[in-house]
């Protein structure tokens, strides 16, 4: 069975090393045999803001928002998750947020049960999220600080996706002080780890 | 003494509002100059460009960013309204830690790396958030997040700074007239509290 991968990928910068492991998990994908589509958020512009108007329709149905067709499309069709980004301040770039905030909608991501008000997931399809992520402080640091932007892939995504999804967590730390042989190391873990699960 | 509000919310309705009103009160009633900075009435850039990201290290604030640099320069208390969602705050909100709270206004970077923080003039920090209705939205609970959100800035401001989280969980949020006003009374007097 070809697996259907989404990458989801924000990083302002294209000589960043977010980017080379974007490449790395396109060229992974590709070469696996997936059927693979990206959503690169700042080359597509991707606006992160949730506006008044969708706030207002943030119960209606996604027919009620066009304009984010084409991002609802790609997410009802994936069975895989790819996020690649840098954590800053201790979460997704706001660009990335915007994402979950925007896209993950009533609908496309979650059904509202009006009786018990709870958010029924509704994207079964997933049955994988895999995050790879770059922290420039290390794991202590990060540990204390909570690991908020983790909660919500690992959690709150996750929760959305169909119930023995599961969520794989890779993130290098220290990246403000690594040397070229830990990137390098990283990038091998990162292959491998897709080499098994694509 | 100057307090800066960061408000965040795309089209406040009333409980958004009070929260708003009970801050600014607050702080007011504790002898604050209350500055409010309204993300959404400002249309607020959040995504970070590449040229910043380029000049990140460098700790030179962008001239768009110079106003809000300003306003966070000279708070002694930083206080954020806004709702949780996805177990984070609004990107609208995360795009201002991520372009606002840059090198040279949070902290500093040094050439070895080394972070040391910048906003040691802040002496408090208050989180005022609420869980969206409705409140089974998959997230971990309210009060985590609120905390660990306070968290990652106490590292900009040292550890002498202090912060007090205001949540309210979907119950307040939501349903209960009662247990809102009450949450909003005692929001205000703990804000109303802050030295």
């Amino acid at each position: 069975m070809t697996r259907r991968v989404l990458i989801v990928f924000a990083h302002p910068d294209e000589a960043s090393f977010s980017a080379a492991l974007r490449d790395l998990v396109l060229r992974v994908a590709e070469g696996r045999g997936a059927d693979v589509r990206l959503h690169d958020l700042y080359a597509r512009g991707f606006s992160p803001v949730v506006s008044a108007n969708e706030w207002t329709l943030r119960g209606a149905a996604p027919e009620s928002k066009p304009h984010l067709g084409p991002y609802f499309d790609d997410v009802a069709w994936c069975d895989t998750l790819v996020f690649v980004y840098p954590t800053w301040w201790s979460g997704q770039p706001a660009v990335l947020k915007g994402w979950v905030d925007r896209v993950l909608a009533n609908g496309v991501a979650w059904n509202l049960d009006e009786s018990s008000g709870h958010a029924m997931p509704a994207l079964r399809n997933v049955t994988r999220i895999i995050a790879i992520t770059t922290h420039g402080r290390s794991r202590t640091v990060n540990l204390m600080c909570g690991q908020a932007g983790r909660a919500t892939i690992v959690r709150s995504v996750r929760r959305l996706c169909s119930w023995r999804c599961r969520a794989r967590w890779v993130a290098l730390y220290s990246l403000d002080h690594s040397t070229r042989f830990e990137r390098d190391r990283f990038m091998q873990r990162v292959e491998r780890l897709l080499r098994r699960i694509l | 003494m100057t307090a800066l509000v960061v408000f965040t919310h795309p089209k406040p309705d009333q409980f958004a509002r009070e929260l708003l009103d009970v801050t600014v009160d607050g702080l007011v009633a504790a002898g604050h100059e209350v500055n409010v900075v309204d993300l959404y009435r400002e249309n607020f850039e959040a995504a970070m460009t590449c040229d910043e990201w380029r000049t990140y290290p460098t700790s030179q604030p962008t001239v768009a960013n110079a106003r809000y640099a300003d306003l966070v320069r000279e708070a002694e208390v930083i206080a954020f309204v806004f709702p949780m969602w996805w177990s984070g705050p609004p990107s609208m909100l995360k795009g201002f830690f991520d372009r606002v709270l840059a090198p040279g206004v949070a902290f500093d970077l040094a050439d070895t790396g080394r972070v040391s923080p910048g906003l040691r003039h802040v002496r408090n920090i208050a989180v005022v958030t609420a869980a969206e209705p409705p409140g089974h939205f998959p997230q971990r609970s309210t009060r985590h997040l609120a905390r660990a959100f306070g968290r990652s800035l106490r590292r900009a401001t040292g550890l002498r700074t202090r912060t007090l989280v205001c949540w309210a969980g979907p119950g307040e949020a939501a349903t209960n007239d009662e247990k809102r006003a009450r949450f909003l009374r005692r929001t205000g007097e703990r804000l109303a509290a802050l030295r």
